[in-house]
């Protein structure tokens, strides 16, 4: 009786630090994720490449398809 | 001593029966408690799956100044202090004063950083002294659970957030709106206490099980988020304004893909103030006109070549002056080029000329329409549109010709958006939607598609006239400053006055509401776009093409940029002898032994280098064109990582 209420008690210490760095994981997760999603926003790079002369393009991509091959 | 031994069985007796109710109630309460478990809050996602919102969380960090040994605290102190330092940006001596003064105050609560990221925590944490934990370094830890927006300030106001005075209470934008979704339900539990202060629950079931929130994903689509905030913004500070809003919407969807609302803060800087975009129901002013026009076309009471003399720039119409943008007037002109030029005068008398008598032939039509009701979106504080008509307080004999043009009738950009969009859509109005889906986990609790308001506003023949006529705004009429040849767009521009019932006071300080409704490409459009911008600065320019124009032409610009033009060619022999020669030659290059160093004098340069990094070189190139010269003789040996100098020519 008492040996099983120590190893539920064990158990609880467990789930508490498990339940804990999962919410580490999951923060740092996030913030990584934010840092990502801050960093590819297209006016962040105009910004940071306008310092190399590189600009975004006027003109759309050309996409060549070709449909028949001999 | 009997005395003694009586008083000692009597308070026994008192405690046990008289008092003991009470005491075994305490010794329950202090050993088990009915626990709330709290749900976590679902995701707000954008249309491609990027985080709008989610809970993470967020650490306080404090200093128990007091654990820490003397000899602990004066070796770390100087190191902790620099390593503060370069993460937040305070001075050294900052820290190092201020743990200071906490030790000799017996502080053993000192805050030295709130909210922290989890890598600065992680970086916080590894510092000296504090990376001897909580009892020998003095480190205490907060962890708290916070609302995170990965997009910064952007769309800020359409995300929403918690109340900043109660946490917990979400009232606005998209997080107010699907709170009952996100929120989940709260779970309940008895809980016993054990050791190291936690608590174990007494029974094997929860007695509620906790329901995590789902998770919502919008149709916000963050890369033209990002175009319109910053578009904006650039228009905001060149013209000084006091705020403005951007809308984009999917043609054929009505999902709405940006929302910027962006005012004035009073350090003259800007940011996401009020959500204007939904909210702020206002005069339209020459953006109205289109409506205007749909309605006299489709009752067939005049026709794109009806001619109306707009005269010489003034007209006096029930004792009212009407006056139009040219001085000296447009003269005798066709309806289609009042539209195009945004004639008051021209307007006010066709509408005027054809409604006069019947008022409510006009109105009724906008309220067929549903442009007299809000549309009905979930987020908080949609505006209401005013639309009066004959027998309203607001209404007179000089209401007709003012609301031709767009003024006595107050309306939301995105009232007015939804109008333009369902020209665009070839008449089927949509009602405009933020959100695509909920989600719990990876399965679909409810999918929200399409929502026709309705079938078709007019006539198949009216709305391609009413198209003809946007697209050579731009092409020929007051947007003709925002054309380009390279994509087509079609669009309303609108000038409006604002705070201008003491003309005096308005004439001192000229207020203007500036505007650009439409869609692009003119042909097949598959966004519509509004642009409000309120209170520029009337020494810059005040002009909807001037003003707002710019902001709806980067979107389009962007999205013609984004989109791939496609050219289908049927080929027959692509295939050069010289590149052939040069890919075979390549190969066979590839299938030598990888110990020794190839010849690659005569190669491209970008042939030499794949190759010579395959073998685990690293390669410098100087000059362009073909290699002349290599550093590493044909034959050597390769070490790993060895440098090789290519000349080019």
């Amino acid at each position: 009786m008492i040996g099983s209420s120590h190893t539920a008690d064990k158990k609880v210490h467990r789930i508490a630090r498990l339940s804990n760095e999962a919410k580490e994981l999951k923060s740092e997760y996030l913030d990584v994720r934010k840092q990502l999603t801050q960093a590819k926003m297209e006016s962040k790079l105009t910004a940071v490449m306008s310092k190399t002369g590189l600009q975004t393009s006027t003109i759309p991509p050309q996409k060549i398809i070709i449909t028949k091959k001999q | 001593m009997f005395l003694f031994a009586l008083l000692i069985a009597f308070k026994l007796i008192n405690i046990q029966f008289v008092e003991g109710d009470v005491y075994r109630d305490l010794a329950a309460q202090d050993a088990t408690k009915n626990v709330v478990i709290p749900a976590n809050r679902g995701n707000l996602y954008a249309d491609d799956g990027s985080l709008l919102a989610s809970s993470v969380t967020k650490y306080d960090i404090r200093f128990d100044t007091q654990t820490v040994t003397k000899k602990d605290f004066d070796e770390n102190l100087v190191p902790l202090s620099q390593g503060l330092s370069t993460l937040f940006g305070k001075p050294s001596s900052y820290y190092q004063n201020l743990m200071r003064t906490a030790r000799s105050n017996k502080n053993r609560y000192l805050l030295i950083a709130k909210k922290l990221g989890y890598s600065d925590y992680i970086k916080v944490k590894n510092m000296p002294l504090f990376k001897k934990g909580s009892n020998r370094g003095g480190l205490i830890v907060i962890p708290t659970t916070v609302r995170e927006h990965p997009m910064g300030k952007i769309a800020e106001r359409l995300v929403g957030n918690q109340d900043r005075n109660t946490p917990g209470l979400y009232a606005v934008g998209l997080e107010g709106a699907y709170h009952t979704q996100l929120s989940g339900k709260e779970g309940r539990r008895l809980k016993q206490k054990i050791s190291k202060g936690r608590w174990k629950p007494v029974y094997d079931e929860n007695e509620i099980e906790p329901q995590d929130g789902y998770d919502v994903i919008s149709t916000i689509n963050i890369n033209m988020q990002d175009i319109a905030h910053h578009a904006l913004l650039k228009q905001l500070e060149e013209y000084q304004a006091d705020h403005g809003s951007v809308i984009v919407m999917e043609v054929a969807t009505g999902e709405i893909k940006a929302v910027a609302n962006l005012g004035k803060s009073r350090s003259g800087g800007y940011y996401e103030r009020l959500n204007y975009a939904v909210g702020e129901s206002s005069e339209p002013g020459s953006t109205f006109k289109t409506i205007a026009m749909t309605v006299a076309l489709e009752h067939k009471v005049l026709d794109t070549a009806t001619l109306v003399d707009t005269q010489r720039g003034k007209v006096r119409m029930y004792g009212r002056t009407i006056s139009d943008s040219k001085r000296g007037g447009y003269g005798e002109i066709s309806a289609a080029t009042a539209l195009e030029v945004s004639s008051n005068i021209g307007f006010a008398r066709m509408i005027d000329g054809a409604y006069k008598d019947d008022p409510k032939k006009f109105t009724d039509q906008i309220k067929k329409w549903k442009l007299d009701q809000k549309i009905g979106i979930l987020i908080l504080g949609e505006g209401a549109p005013v639309v009066p008509e004959v027998g309203d307080p607001l209404w007179s004999k000089n209401a007709l010709p003012s609301i031709s043009y767009g003024y006595n009738l107050k309306m939301t950009p995105l009232q007015i958006l939804t109008f333009y969009n369902a020209i665009a859509n070839n008449g089927t109005m949509v009602r405009p939607r933020f959100v695509k889906e909920i989600r719990s986990w990876n399965k679909q609790i409810e999918v929200y598609g399409t929502q026709v308001i309705i079938d078709q506003i007019a006539s198949q023949t009216t709305i391609g006239k009413m198209q003809e006529m946007l697209k050579n705004i731009v092409v020929r009429g007051t947007g003709k400053s925002l054309y380009s040849k390279n994509f087509s767009m079609a669009g309303k521009t609108g000038t409006a006055r604002i705070d201008y019932a003491d003309l005096d006071s308005w004439l001192k300080d000229k207020k203007y509401v500036s505007s650009f409704a439409g869609y692009f490409p003119a042909d097949q459009p598959k966004y519509s776009c509004i642009v409000v911008i309120h209170k520029p600065s009337a020494d810059k320019g005040y002009y909807g093409a001037d003003v707002t124009g710019p902001v709806f032409k980067r979107i389009a610009q962007k999205i013609y940029t984004d989109s791939p033009l496609k050219a289908e060619i049927a080929a027959k022999d692509l295939l050069d002898v010289a590149t052939q020669r040069d890919f075979d030659g390549y190969y066979q290059y590839t299938q030598q032994d990888t110990a020794t160093m190839p010849n690659v004098k005569g190669m491209p340069a970008m042939d030499a280098i794949s190759l010579l990094e395959n073998l685990g070189l690293v390669v410098q190139l100087k000059g362009n064109g073909k290699v002349q010269r290599q550093s590493l003789t044909m034959g050597t040996k390769i070490k790993q990582g060895q440098e090789i100098i290519l000349n080019l020519s």
